[in-house]
């Protein structure tokens, strides 16, 4: 067999077997490279009489622009299968005590319905797919 | 570059070539030709090398996104893939017993049939595409690959090429073969097909090409992005976008690796194709 | 002894053929000659007339017929001429052949994206189309006539030369003529390849491109749309009339070249 027909034979069933292996092992490879993630929602607070919003201090942080973030979970529908994404998201902040930050309900901002990530490991970066767990 | 003659056995097989030209023109012409060969050779490779170049100027993230993260394109080329190699290989199957009947039964009407193959071979698809969305919708295939692959097994390029090259086989090896065995199918099998396989190849070859490169027939036989063939999502891609250019890359590198691998096999079959 | 039933054999592809290709194309004469999908009535020529009116149709018929009149024959020329150049090499360089036909398996996308980005502000789109036609399809067409220029009995050539006929008598009398066959067969493929060149076009202009550039397909396509199954019944059974025309004079052409040379 000549060089030549053995070496375009290879690629062509490599790139046959990574077609393969992508589409239907695609869920599981996402899964396996996307970091797990702790998130919640957040609470109701009665402070002064107003009713705020309180997530952990942990799940602050701060952009590179000086403002204050969150991560934000939603579900992604790029994928065939079930997928989070987090999404940076701007937080007024009013007050932080004992660990826990208040702020109130603002457009655009969270609110109560929205899952927020509260603990992780590796550095998150905006629109990458994460693992949420309780 | 070695002209004299017998050094490479270039010229032993060919040798009324070398009376072509004589003497001090020989260079000249010589020179001209290689400078003309170098520089159609670029107008026609140019297109590919933008592609690869574009593809990987950003390194190996985009093919990352490719593969994981944006699996648009790959679903696309899973399509693809399907589509095409299902169409092929079911219109080989189907062809080379049509082929047979072409080029080796006489029966009334052959040759009618046979320039019917011919005729609409040759009708720009635009013709056959609104009945072949009636006929998709009527069974159903509409939006489903089969309405791609379908008429994909039955398009006449593979008959006639194949009967082509089938012409070729010389009866007696036939008739020596149906002494061994009645069955024409068996005959088909173990004494025609190793005959003709470069033919086949071919045929294989150019009909898998001519189905990964359509771009008409899944528009209006198809409806869901996610069915889609990549040939139509690399339509909307943009010059800035290198994931694009990474999954054109994908995208051409199967027919150019089938085409690579079978290169020998293909030439010989145009031959024959031309052989008209 | 053949046996009959070998027939059987063609069942297979005859059937798909026909409920595929044939039959869908039975049907739509029936679209072509009736007025509309809910009266059925049979109104003759009508329809055709209609459509010869109709200025779309004239404009495109006009410019599918400019194009393929204009590509097909420079294509040709400069195939046959690079063919010639080139015939002395073929041999040396096995991946010449291959990368002739490198172009034809690109897929139109990737051509009209690169196109696109880099060239389509240049130059206008009917030579647009012009060029990208020569880039698929000549190189193809120049694999073709390498494979005839280099199978062709070069014992005429050594006679004519002997004869004193000069390199250029030598290749229009002696090498032309031989390679008849072949050269009609790249005329017939190349008018049906510069139909196809369809594709690129609607990759790069749309459904609606200028006025130079609406083709036949176009007219096609966009009555597709709308559905209205008697423009394009009629309208494709024209262009297969027309098509199936040109093939058949070609080809009796050919033939009546053929027997006269020889």
């Amino acid at each position: 067999m000549k060089i030549k027909r053995i070496v375009t034979i290879t690629f062509f069933l490599l790139f046959l077997a990574s077609v393969a292996v992508f589409v239907f092992f695609g869920p599981q490879i996402r899964a396996a490279l996307s970091p797990e993630v702790t998130y919640d929602y957040p609470n109701f607070a009665e402070a002064g009489g107003r009713m705020l919003n309180v997530l952990p201090s942990s799940a602050v942080w701060t952009g590179e622009d000086g403002g204050t973030y969150v991560w934000k979970i939603s579900r992604s529908d790029e994928f065939p299968e079930p997928a989070f994404v987090v999404n940076a998201c701007p937080l007024a902040i009013e007050k932080e005590k004992d660990g826990k930050v208040y702020f109130g309900f603002s457009y655009g901002s969270i609110d109560s319905s929205d899952a927020v990530a509260v603990g992780w490991d590796t550095d998150l970066k905006e629109g990458m797919c994460v693992r949420p767990e309780r | 570059m070695v002209r004299s003659e017998g050094r490479r056995g270039f010229f032993e097989k060919k040798p009324g070539k070398k009376l072509y030209k004589r003497g001090k023109e020989k260079n000249l012409l010589d020179a001209a030709a290689s400078v003309l060969l170098v520089l159609f050779a670029l107008f026609i490779v140019s297109p590919v090398i933008v592609v690869a170049v574009r593809a990987f100027s950003e390194g190996t993230k985009p093919f990352v996104d490719f593969y994981v993260w944006k699996p648009v394109y790959l679903r696309g080329l899973a399509n693809s893939l399907v589509i095409s190699l299902s169409a092929s290989l079911g219109t080989v199957l189907v062809s080379v017993l049509a082929a047979y009947v072409f080029a080796k039964v006489k029966f009334r009407g052959r040759s009618v049939i046979f320039y019917l193959y011919i005729i609409v071979m040759m009708m720009p698809f635009q013709v056959t595409l609104l009945p072949q969305y009636i006929v998709s919708r009527r069974f159903e295939l509409y939006d489903s690959p089969g309405a791609m692959i379908l008429p994909g097994i039955f398009v006449p390029f593979a008959a006639f090429l194949l009967t082509q090259v089938m012409k070729s086989v010389p009866d007696e090896l036939i008739e020596a073969a149906r002494l061994d065995t009645g069955s024409t199918l068996r005959i088909i099998w173990h004494i025609i097909v190793p005959t003709i396989r470069p033919g086949i190849i071919c045929a294989w070859v150019l009909s898998f090409t001519e189905q990964w490169n359509a771009v008409a027939e899944p528009i209006i036989l198809m409806e869901t992005r996610e069915k889609y063939p990549l040939a139509i999502l690399l339509n909307e891609i943009q010059p800035g976008d290198i994931l694009g250019f990474a999954a054109t890359l994908m995208f051409f590198l199967a027919p150019l690796l089938l085409f690579s691998f079978f290169e020998d096999e293909v030439m010989e079959g145009l031959g024959d194709y031309g052989l008209k | 002894m053949k046996k009959k039933t070998d027939l059987l054999l063609l069942l297979p592809s005859l059937a798909g053929f026909l409920a595929f290709f044939i039959v869908p194309f039975v049907y739509s004469f029936y679209y072509a000659f009736t007025e509309n999908a809910f009266t059925k009535k049979f109104v003759w020529f009508d329809n055709f007339g209609r459509l010869f009116e109709n200025e779309y149709f004239k404009l495109a018929m006009k410019n599918t017929g400019e194009f393929t009149l204009l590509a097909v024959p420079l294509t040709m020329a400069i195939s046959l001429a690079l063919a010639l150049l080139l015939v002395r090499f073929a041999r040396r360089l096995p991946f010449v052949k291959s990368a002739l036909f490198l172009p034809v398996i690109l897929p139109s996308a990737t051509i009209v994206m690169l196109w696109n980005a880099y060239i389509s502000d240049f130059v206008p789109p009917f030579n647009s189309l012009l060029l990208i036609f020569l880039w698929k399809y000549g190189g193809l067409n120049v694999m073709l006539m390498l494979t005839a220029l280099s199978g062709m009995d070069k014992s005429m050539l050594e006679a004519a030369r002997i004869d004193g006929a000069n390199a250029f008598q030598q290749t229009v009398r002696v090498t032309v003529p031989n390679i008849a066959p072949t050269l009609f067969f790249t005329f017939i493929l190349s008018v049906v390849n510069s139909l196809k060149i369809f594709r690129e076009s609607y990759l790069l202009y749309g459904n609606y491109p200028d006025e130079g550039v609406y083709m036949l397909q176009n007219f096609l396509n966009n009555h597709f749309a709308k559905l209205n199954y008697q423009y394009i019944s009629t309208a494709a059974i024209f262009f297969a009339v027309i098509v199936y025309t040109v093939v058949a004079v070609v080809f009796v052409a050919e033939k009546k070249w053929s027997e006269s040379i020889w």
